[in-house]
């Protein structure tokens, strides 16, 4: 009788503690799940007239000091993203080229290394490659006629910045009477490398990251005489070793910032 | 007696054996959906979204008012429409957790709110809501 008790016992309790033990088993099996060496990256654009946002094509727009503005086309390209680590080393970004234009913000440009990064670099324009290229129409990107300095991308290449619509030209800012303006800034010799200021940011693993920036359109307008003779257009390849297109290249270096 | 005794053993043995395997299971029961309780089955973006947003994101200096942060205006009125707004990026059903909304609320670097991150749960709810279709229930 004692034995059976004991025989028993000894059962209950085996079988009690398979039970505990194999309850608790998956909290110990689980598998590390393998770390991707790469995240998404996205930039989040706004385009801007001095502090207007241009939500929409034709909208009469006061700039800071007055002056008025209307805005009808507002594209640049974007390429050649480089990725400055924490350490100050560079690093390939995503290798997309986009074209920025008003309306769209969001713009994907596919994987990045995941890491730690104090900035980011980019080329305003596109690689000399791309800018000898006759796109194929199916090419989303290449293929924007309003981005050619004629009726096709060759052979003067492509408007790496173009930027049109009407300004008050007046000295005081006080017109309304707006005149006619276009920029198509392209040629490889004005293709523009902006190099953000320091602002730390992540790419994690599998994790989208976005870069928020603005673009301020009405920054093109530094130093030029907005009533002088011819300071109010740029519509061909030719005209892009003018005096006007290196000033307003070198406004493209200012023409994006944080947000 | 000793029978007696013998059964006693057995019965507290057996309780504390219990005992301890209802404890060690508990942890696993609810591991994989710490919010399955808190989260509503159907996220209404006016009922669940919107005092988010209130609490957290409208508040005075940052996105409200005539001159929101980062041009998002998440005020009552217009946050459904700002966040829905074609080409914002702000919402992406097709692909939930590229949807900057969510994405930003878990961002190692500059998370929103910049003042501290929201609970998993809040953040598991907006997702939800997005994977539901983003609607303005």
């Amino acid at each position: 009788m004692k034995k059976t008790n004991a025989i028993k016992f000894l059962a209950g309790c085996s079988f009690l503690f398979m039970t505990v033990f194999s309850s608790c088993k998956k909290d110990k099996d689980e598998d590390p799940t393998p770390v991707s060496t790469t995240g998404s990256l996205m930039f989040h654009l706004h385009t801007m007239a001095d502090s207007n946002e241009v939500e929409a094509y034709g909208d009469t727009l006061i700039m800071s000091d007055g002056r008025q503005i209307t805005v009808s086309t507002s594209q640049l390209y974007i390429s050649n993203i480089k990725l400055i680590k924490t350490d100050g080393t560079v690093v390939d970004g995503p290798s997309a080229t986009i074209i920025m234009k008003q309306g769209v913000e969001e713009y994907d440009l596919g994987s990045a290394p995941v890491g730690n990064y104090k900035s980011i670099r980019f080329d305003v324009g596109l690689s000399d490659a791309a800018n000898s290229s006759t796109p194929s129409s199916s090419d989303a990107i290449l293929y924007q006629p309003s981005m050619w300095f004629g009726a096709s991308a060759q052979p003067d290449g492509f408007v790496f910045v173009n930027f049109e619509g009407t300004i008050d030209t007046t000295a005081t800012a006080t017109g309304t009477d707006l005149i006619p303006f276009v920029y198509k800034i392209g040629t490889t010799p004005n293709r523009v490398t902006i190099t953000m200021p320091d602002e730390n940011f992540s790419i994690s693993p599998d994790q989208q990251s976005a870069i928020h920036m603005s673009a301020d359109y009405a920054k093109l307008f530094t130093g030029i005489q907005l009533n002088g003779a011819g300071n109010l257009n740029i519509t061909t390849a030719a005209q892009n070793s003018s005096g006007l297109a290196a000033q307003i290249m070198a406004n493209i270096s200012d023409l994006f910032e944080y947000e | 007696m000793k029978l007696y005794r013998s059964r006693k053993v057995i019965s507290a043995g057996l309780i504390i054996i219990v005992g301890i395997t209802f404890h060690s299971c508990k942890y696993d029961t609810f591991e994989n959906e710490p919010c399955q309780l808190k989260i509503p089955d159907e996220v209404s973006f006016h009922a669940d979204i919107l005092p988010v947003l209130r609490e957290n994101c409208s508040t005075v200096g940052c996105h409200s008012g005539g001159n929101p942060t980062g041009h998002l205006n998440l005020d009552d009125s217009l946050a459904y429409g700002e966040l829905s707004r074609a080409g914002s990026g702000y919402i992406n059903t097709n692909i939930p957790t590229h949807s900057l909304f969510y994405s930003q609320l878990i961002s190692i670097s500059q998370p929103m709110p910049p003042n501290g991150k929201l609970d998993d749960c809040t953040i598991e709810m907006i997702l939800r809501w997005i994977k539901q279709g983003a609607l303005n229930n």
